[in-house]
């Protein structure tokens, strides 16, 4: 993917840049707010990295100046100010995604990977039934069966397999499954997601020979069918 | 002489700025301008009442001597002759009894005229009604200069009564004004004493009697207040220090470790850890800043009505496999769909926390209970409780029980759920565990207040 990313600390972006680089993106790095907006105005991208506070222009002008030229491109915002006003203010001005600042690497890269595939589907496509290998989960229904046979599932339970099964292959981070699933934005001290992850795998996993959930460790979980 | 100049100089401005004293000035000019008005208003009143009562005498006198008149013959001794009244005569056969004087006939009716009487060797005004009697001219005469002396009788009382009141007023001013300027100087002085930094000073102000009184109490609340954040802070960021200094140092040991080892694959384990130690004094100062922000108030614009019920279930769902997986149990009792004005996100957090933290600090086995009836949330737990001088000073940030100091955690859970609560104007209150339950065992109970519509 090409990802522009506008941050002007230099050691952190040039962590982000090559990190980036590493995992096969095209990174554009700029320091000032004002060639940012020249260049997504420019310029293709399939997301934009927009750190908040900016020389010359913040990230939040850039990204309302972007919305205002109806630009499209999903956006995520990095900031050091990480409280949910913050938040709310970068969604209000259209961000698709907000991580504050310090963060792990493999969050920014699994939301980055998260918001790259949304582009390139472009709008929500219906699905009504997600596989994978022998694992079927039929929206409409509700039902969830493997090899035949029927596995009931509870709604967050439900909505957890749906999630992991629309973006196969792509890592869903602790924080990005509490949000999507509990709609939550702290930082529980307990093992909430790993507690709920392995009470779905007692459903799904344990009774077959096959493990669908896999976890990487330190980042997420993921269902990979590649292996 | 030098030195006592100013003083006195400053005294007077002083007593100049002094508000009790200026207010009563400017209430005894109010009230003597009034005072004066209303004398001159009374002044005209009783002129005009006088003027018509001395007709009426002079009338009823002139029918009651010309009865008399009538068949008398000797008409002199009848007539009044004294400094206040007289009166003069001509019979039929134009004899002049009395005062004899042409001014007294030469006008009919009443009038008034200068007239120089036998008793006083002055002129002075008289009011005479001149009208026919017993077939002749009567003349009734009244002094008229013991009316001024009446009106002028009331003005000096009218001055005298300004003077006493102008007097009193001042004085009672002044001396309202001097009891107030030394609770003034108090409190100004205990506010000196608290901006220089001593935030024990009070004014101590017991008694309520007026507003100033009242003020002077506010003020003292206000500094007690301030006193124990102060307190606070310099509690906390001793706290902070002491908290981030373990990690710290295991970091950097960590770091050293790997440093010097040269096998890769023993680094990578160890940055791991590096990076684990590094996350928990991210999430400690996220939740520092987290209190602070929620402290500032600008949260509460974006509340919402949300049934209590609703919430306290959905942390429930989340929660109970954990908890269960601990090894404890939850017990969940909800009853009634009252709304409260709340954001969801912060009560959830407030409750996940609790839960937490009841996990953290009780035995395996132990039993956690989450009951939400109406506004009232109430969560315990069975286990060693909190002493009870300790229950208010948990709420504090960075504030642990020095046995839970070894136990992980940053020790601003608590904090974070007396803030949200603060936030949510609801009562939290800390005590045992009823009977029924525990023995010992910690009881948080929250009352929300009533929604507004």
């Amino acid at each position: 993917m090409r990802i522009l990313v506008l941050e002007d600390d230099s050691e952190l972006g040039n962590w982000i840049q090559t990190g980036l680089t590493d995992a096969g993106h095209v990174v554009d790095w700029l320091e000032d707010g004002r060639h940012a907006l020249a260049a997504v105005t420019t310029q293709e991208y399939d997301v934009v990295l927009l750190d908040r506070m900016t020389p010359g222009l913040d990230g939040l002008s850039v990204l309302k100046a972007m919305r205002a030229a109806k630009n499209n491109v999903p956006v995520l915002i990095l900031s050091a100010l990480g409280d949910v006003e913050c938040r709310v203010q970068g969604l209000d001005a259209g961000s698709d995604d907000y991580l504050a600042k310090p963060f792990a690497f493999t969050e920014l890269l699994a939301r980055i990977n998260a918001l790259g595939r949304r582009s390139q589907t472009g709008a929500q496509e219906i699905v009504q039934m997600l596989t994978a290998g022998d694992l079927e989960l039929d929206l409409l229904k509700r039902q969830c069966t493997r090899q035949g046979r029927n596995i009931e599932l509870n709604t967050k339970e439900f909505l957890l397999l749906e999630i992991l099964l629309r973006n196969p292959g792509r890592i869903q981070t602790k924080a990005m499954l509490l949000e999507k699933v509990w709609d939550l934005r702290f930082d529980p001290t307990t093992s909430v997601v790993e507690t709920h992850i392995s009470r779905l795998r007692a459903k799904v996993d344990k009774p077959f020979d096959e493990t669908l959930i896999r976890t990487v460790r330190g980042a997420g979980y993921v269902v990979d069918l590649t292996r | 002489m030098l030195l006592t100049l100013p003083v006195n100089l400053n005294a007077l401005r002083r007593l100049k700025k002094m508000t009790a004293l200026r207010q009563a000035a400017f209430l005894t000019l109010v009230f003597l301008a009034v005072l004066m008005i209303a004398g001159w208003f009374s002044a005209q009143w009783i002129s005009r009442e006088l003027d018509s009562g001395i007709n009426d005498e002079l009338k009823l006198r002139h029918e009651a001597l010309s009865r008399q008149l009538k068949d008398q013959p000797s008409p002199g001794n009848l007539l009044p002759n004294s400094s206040v009244m007289f009166a003069s005569f001509t019979d039929a056969r134009q004899q002049v009894f009395g005062d004899n004087s042409k001014k007294l006939y030469r006008r009919a009716g009443v009038s008034e005229i200068e007239f120089e009487d036998t008793h006083s060797d002055e002129e002075s005004r008289w009011r005479i009604y001149n009208a026919p009697a017993a077939g002749g001219q009567l003349v009734v005469a009244i002094n008229l200069d013991h009316r001024y002396d009446v009106l002028e009788r009331i003005g000096q009382s009218y001055l005298v009564v300004s003077i006493i009141v102008s007097v009193v007023t001042l004085v009672v001013g002044l001396m309202i004004g001097l009891y107030n300027q030394r609770r003034y100087s108090r409190i100004s002085q205990t506010l000196d004493t608290i901006a220089a930094g001593d935030l024990s000073a009070r004014i101590n102000q017991t008694k309520a009697r007026d507003d100033l009184d009242l003020v002077a109490q506010r003020i003292d609340l206000t500094t007690v207040r301030l006193e124990s954040l102060v307190k606070q802070t310099q509690d906390l960021s001793a706290n902070i220090a002491h908290d981030l200094k373990t990690p710290m140092a295991r970091l950097r040991a960590r770091l050293e470790s790997a440093l010097i080892s040269p096998d890769a694959e023993d680094n990578a384990v160890t940055l791991e850890a590096a990076l684990e130690q590094i996350d928990k004094m991210i999430a400690t100062f996220e939740a520092i800043l987290r209190i602070a922000y929620l402290n500032s108030g600008e949260y509460r614009a974006r509340f919402q009505p949300l049934p209590l019920a609703d919430i306290v279930r959905e942390t429930a769902d989340i929660y109970s496999p954990v908890v269960e997986d601990s090894g404890r149990q939850l017990i969940l009792d909800v009853k009634g769909h009252t709304a409260v004005l709340c954001s969801r996100e912060l009560l959830i957090q407030l409750l996940a926390n609790l839960i937490e933290n009841a996990i953290r600090h009780t035995p395996p086995d132990s039993v956690i209970w989450l009951t939400c009836h109406g506004r009232v949330l109430t969560i315990e737990d069975n286990g060693p409780g909190i002493p009870e001088h300790e229950r208010t000073r948990v709420l504090e940030p960075m504030y642990r029980l020095e046995k839970s100091r070894s136990t992980s955690g940053s020790g601003l859970g608590l904090s974070l759920v007396s803030t949200i609560s603060q936030l949510h104007q609801a009562k939290l209150v800390l005590t045992d565990t009823g009977v029924d339950k525990s023995p010992q065992g910690l009881k948080i109970q929250l009352a929300f207040p009533v929604a507004e519509p």
